[in-house]
């Protein structure tokens, strides 16, 4: 494997299945020359019409369609939704709703789709548009610190994909879903 | 430093006492940090478990400090460790605080000096630097007399056959419980809908159905423990009091056996402890002073647990001297100025005041039951965990306690109620009654003040739920009102529809559904419907707000001539106007009323008040039902027809207690309605709070 110039790794840590790959690829002598060749395994998905994406690493499920969503009344006079992912209950954070300028009511959540991210305080369900895909494609411009996209809220994002696809930056995520779930 | 035998006991007493509450407060940290290591309560658990430690370093408990030490340090270094460490420090705490938990119970039940040796090594085995968690699933074990302080040799007692028995962290079985209770409620639809589509019978959707419910039942199982858990121990605690104050006792315990869920046996073991505590210093009679009594030498205290369908049920009872009745009775007298209502209670209703306002009729505190904590203090805890207290006793011939306790606290008893078109769970044990409102008739009445409900002798403040939640607009009207009561206050809540009561297992949603929020919990019904769980106590908070928001005023009731104009009132107290024809009530009343900062004008009879009103309005009328000339109704009904007295708070004094008569209140468009024979400073000003008049004092 002499004169193999391995890129920076950008596998997600404890993803077996993209370590094989790259490890049978690098023991073929194949491996990418460049960094923009690297990929990453991502969850895509739609907000406000546009596609987006994030690591796969950061979602513990990607679920096509919630179950019914209950508005749990919170002792300030709001409510948070609340739904049942695998029979676990989870809060449910509607980015989809938020990138629209609209945050749905529970019952509309229902249904839709949603990726399941970890926040210190436990799972957040996060509303998004469908169709969720598993994609694995390379970076081809990685964001500046700081560059938002588009819309009402302004997710940061990471990166984007060949195809123009928002690479939504996890940590961005993580927190906004924290703050939105929770009171 | 040495004390002598007395001191050193009163100190060792002292040390058992922190180190259980200690212990305690350390579970429920560790609790919280199993879920996320935050630094506040990594902070917390450092501070109590320090707090102990020096304690035991002042009583010379060397290992045991050291281990608190490394306990310390063993939990701090959660901060910073992986996901896999994490895990396994806290496994090392939970074990350690156990050990600790039960060092402290054996210290207690033998009234050793000093923490027993076997479990200090443990102990140290279970938080020192780098060691395994050690085997787990010891047995309970017997009282051990041997103490840290007494002997530092002798061989290790055997842990237990570690082969046959594992122990696993509580929060996993809950976890365990709550999927298998998700499996049996999905597998029984199932099976009903196989039934159904197929239009035959189906082997094995049944039989899936039946194992999950048989598994459910199995894990529930695994929480509940012999209630020789909550016993171990107490025979010798009592006959080591006993001998430390000169008394002979029989001790007489029955229910071991009994199964329960861990969580409930811990609490009840608290409670009994208090109890004979209290039984053995201030119930059971030395033996001369019983001998002279015609007793025999011995006083016998008995010890009876049982359980029933939902409850744990336990009765501590002696042949002591029982309560002073009396001398109880001229304290609650004292305290709540109240002697003529205190004086009209029986020995028993005189009794569960006592339990209920507590306190202590020695002059001074012993140190056995001292510390502030007996009667009141189980009566608290048992209230607190949903259960109740009732106390019997007949002076010279002793006194009995019983107490309950929910028998399975893992799962939860609740009403389901619509508000806002969706579904919410009330817990029963909050629920004190549910009325149908068209049946109710006039005992719902629009006030200024918003709708009320009579139920019983008072007028209670009806709240949509929707509206107290914020969960938005009705979707119908209500058709039911929930009565919730929360430390004997009241509320009705007007709900669409009322479900059925239903034992669901809530589970938490951090942040949303947890215990100190509006929504304890969240859980799924048998039809997979979702529902949250409230919070009795914030729901009645939440409709005090509701009900304290600016309303839509309505429109006034009666379009009549506007009567004279009345002069602007002045500003300063609140001011009342008194309707009441016996000199005697009225005197009494204005007293009270202008003690607790109420302005008050008097009139003798119905017209009277109208004139006295005619000179100015005032913030609330409180009136007598019957009068000469014009009563109270008569009254209510014309201030009501007035423009200018239409929302005036009108309250109604009344020896006449049945529906009828508050019937004719609601309807003659009182706010309240009371009784006067349960009439008392504390009612008449929660009333007017209720309607929203406060005196300003």
């Amino acid at each position: 494997v002499s004169g193999v110039r391995l890129a920076p790794p950008r596998v997600v840590a404890g993803d077996l299945a993209v370590l094989e790959s790259r490890a049978r690829a690098l023991a073929r002598g194949d491996g990418p020359a460049e960094e923009a060749e690297v990929a990453d395994r991502l969850v895509a998905f739609r907000l406000g019409g546009r596609p987006c994406a994030v690591s796969a690493g950061s979602v513990e499920r990607a679920v096509s369609r919630l179950a019914a969503a209950i508005a749990v009344p919170i002792a300030d006079g709001t409510e948070r939704p609340v739904t049942w992912v695998e029979e676990r209950p989870l809060a449910v954070a509607d980015l989809a709703g938020a990138i629209a300028g609209a945050v749905r009511d529970a019952s509309a959540l229902a249904g839709g789709p949603a990726i399941v991210i970890a926040t210190p305080d436990g799972g957040v369900a996060v509303a998004v548009e469908g169709p969720l895909e598993l994609r694995e494609d390379p970076l081809v411009a990685v964001a500046a610190a700081g560059e938002e996209d588009g819309g009402s809220l302004r997710p940061r994002v990471a990166g984007r994909l060949a195809d123009g696809t928002s690479v939504i930056d996890p940590m961005w995520l993580v927190g906004w879903a924290a703050r939105a779930a929770r009171p | 430093v040495s004390f002598d035998p007395a001191t050193r006991a009163r100190l060792v007493g002292l040390f058992v006492a922190e180190a259980e509450e200690t212990v305690a407060a350390l579970h429920e940290i560790a609790a919280r940090l199993r879920r996320r290591a935050s630094a506040e309560d990594l902070s917390e658990f450092g501070r109590i478990a320090h707090g102990l430690k020096g304690a035991a370093a002042a009583l010379g408990y060397e290992d045991l400090g050291r281990a608190l030490h490394l306990l310390e340090e063993l939990a701090l270094g959660l901060e910073g460790a992986g996901a896999a460490g994490k895990a396994e420090r806290n496994a090392r705490v939970e074990r350690a605080l156990e050990l600790l938990a039960e060092g402290t119970a054996r210290m207690a039940a033998g009234g050793s000096d000093g923490f027993p040796v076997d479990l200090s090594r443990a102990l140290l085995d279970a938080v020192a630097s780098g060691a395994e968690p050690p085997p787990s699933g010891r047995p309970l074990a017997a009282p051990s007399a041997r103490g840290e302080g007494e002997s530092s040799a002798g061989a290790p007692e055997p842990r237990g056959d570690v082969t046959e028995r594992i122990s696993v962290p509580a929060e996993e079985v809950d976890e365990a419980l709550r999927v298998a209770s998700s499996l049996a409620r999905n597998a029984a639809q199932l099976h009903e809908a196989i039934a159904r589509e197929a239009g035959a019978f189906s082997t094995s959707a049944q039989s899936l159905a039946h194992s999950a419910q048989g598994l459910e039942g199995l894990i529930a199982s695994l929480r509940l423990l012999p209630a020789e858990a909550a016993l171990s121990g107490v025979d010798d605690e009592i006959a080591d009091l006993a001998a430390r104050l000169g008394k002979r006792v029989v001790v007489c315990l029955d229910g071991r056996d009994v199964r329960a869920d861990r969580r409930t046996l811990q609490a009840a073991r608290g409670m009994i402890r208090h109890l004979v505590r209290n039984a053995v210093d201030h119930g059971i009679e030395a033996p001369e002073a019983r001998l002279a009594a015609g007793k025999r030498e011995s006083g016998r205290l008995s010890i009876h647990v049982e359980a029933g369908d939902s409850a744990l049920r336990v009765l501590v009872q002696d042949d002591g001297a029982g309560f002073d009745v009396d001398l109880i009775r001229r304290e609650l007298a004292r305290r709540g100025d109240e002697a003529e209502r205190v004086a009209t209670l029986s020995d028993e209703e005189v009794l569960q005041a006592w339990a209920f306002e507590g306190g202590s009729t020695r002059a001074t505190a012993t140190q056995i039951s001292g510390r502030g904590l007996g009667l009141s203090a189980v009566s608290a805890m048992a209230r607190a965990a949903g259960g109740g207290i009732h106390v019997r006793s007949s002076r010279g011939a002793g006194s009995a306690v019983t107490f309950t306790l929910p028998l399975e606290v893992y799962a939860a008893e609740v009403l389901t109620v619509i508000a806002g078109g969706r579904t919410f769970g009330i817990p029963l044990q909050a629920v004190e009654r549910s009325v149908h409102l068209a049946a109710a008739g006039a005992a719902v009445h629009e006030g200024p003040s918003g709708r009320t409900l009579a139920v019983g002798e008072t007028i209670l403040p009806l709240v949509p739920l929707a509206e107290a939640l914020g969960a938005g607009a009705r979707r119908a009207e209500d058709r039911f009102a929930i009565v919730v009561q929360v430390d004997a206050t009241f509320t009705a809540f007007g709900v669409e529809d009322i479900g059925a009561a239903v034992g669901v297992v809530p589970a938490t949603v951090p942040g949303v559904a947890q215990a100190d929020a509006l929504a304890t919990g969240v859980a799924q019904l048998g039809d997979g419907s979702p529902v949250a769980i409230l919070n009795p106590r914030l729901l009645l908070a939440r409709a005090r707000a509701a009900r304290a928001a600016p309303r839509p005023q309505p429109e006034p009731r009666a379009a009549a001539a506007p009567a004279a104009a009345a002069a602007p009132r002045p500003c300063g107290p609140i001011e009342v106007v008194l309707a009441e024809d016996s000199l005697a009530t009225r005197e009494v009343l204005r007293v009270l009323l202008e003690e607790q900062g109420f302005r008050v004008r008097l009139a003798g009879d119905g017209d009277e008040a109208l004139a006295r009103i005619g000179e100015r309005v005032p913030d609330v009328i409180v009136s007598d039902v019957n009068m000469p000339r014009r009563d109270g109704l008569s009254l209510a009904r014309e201030l009501r027809r007035r423009p200018d007295t239409a929302r005036l708070p009108i309250v109604l004094l009344t020896s006449q207690d049945d529906e009828a008569s508050r019937a004719a209140g609601a309807a003659a468009g009182a706010d309240a309605y009371l009784v006067k024979s349960r009439f008392n400073a504390g009612v008449l000003l929660d009333t007017l709070a209720r309607i929203g008049v406060r005196a300003s004092g």
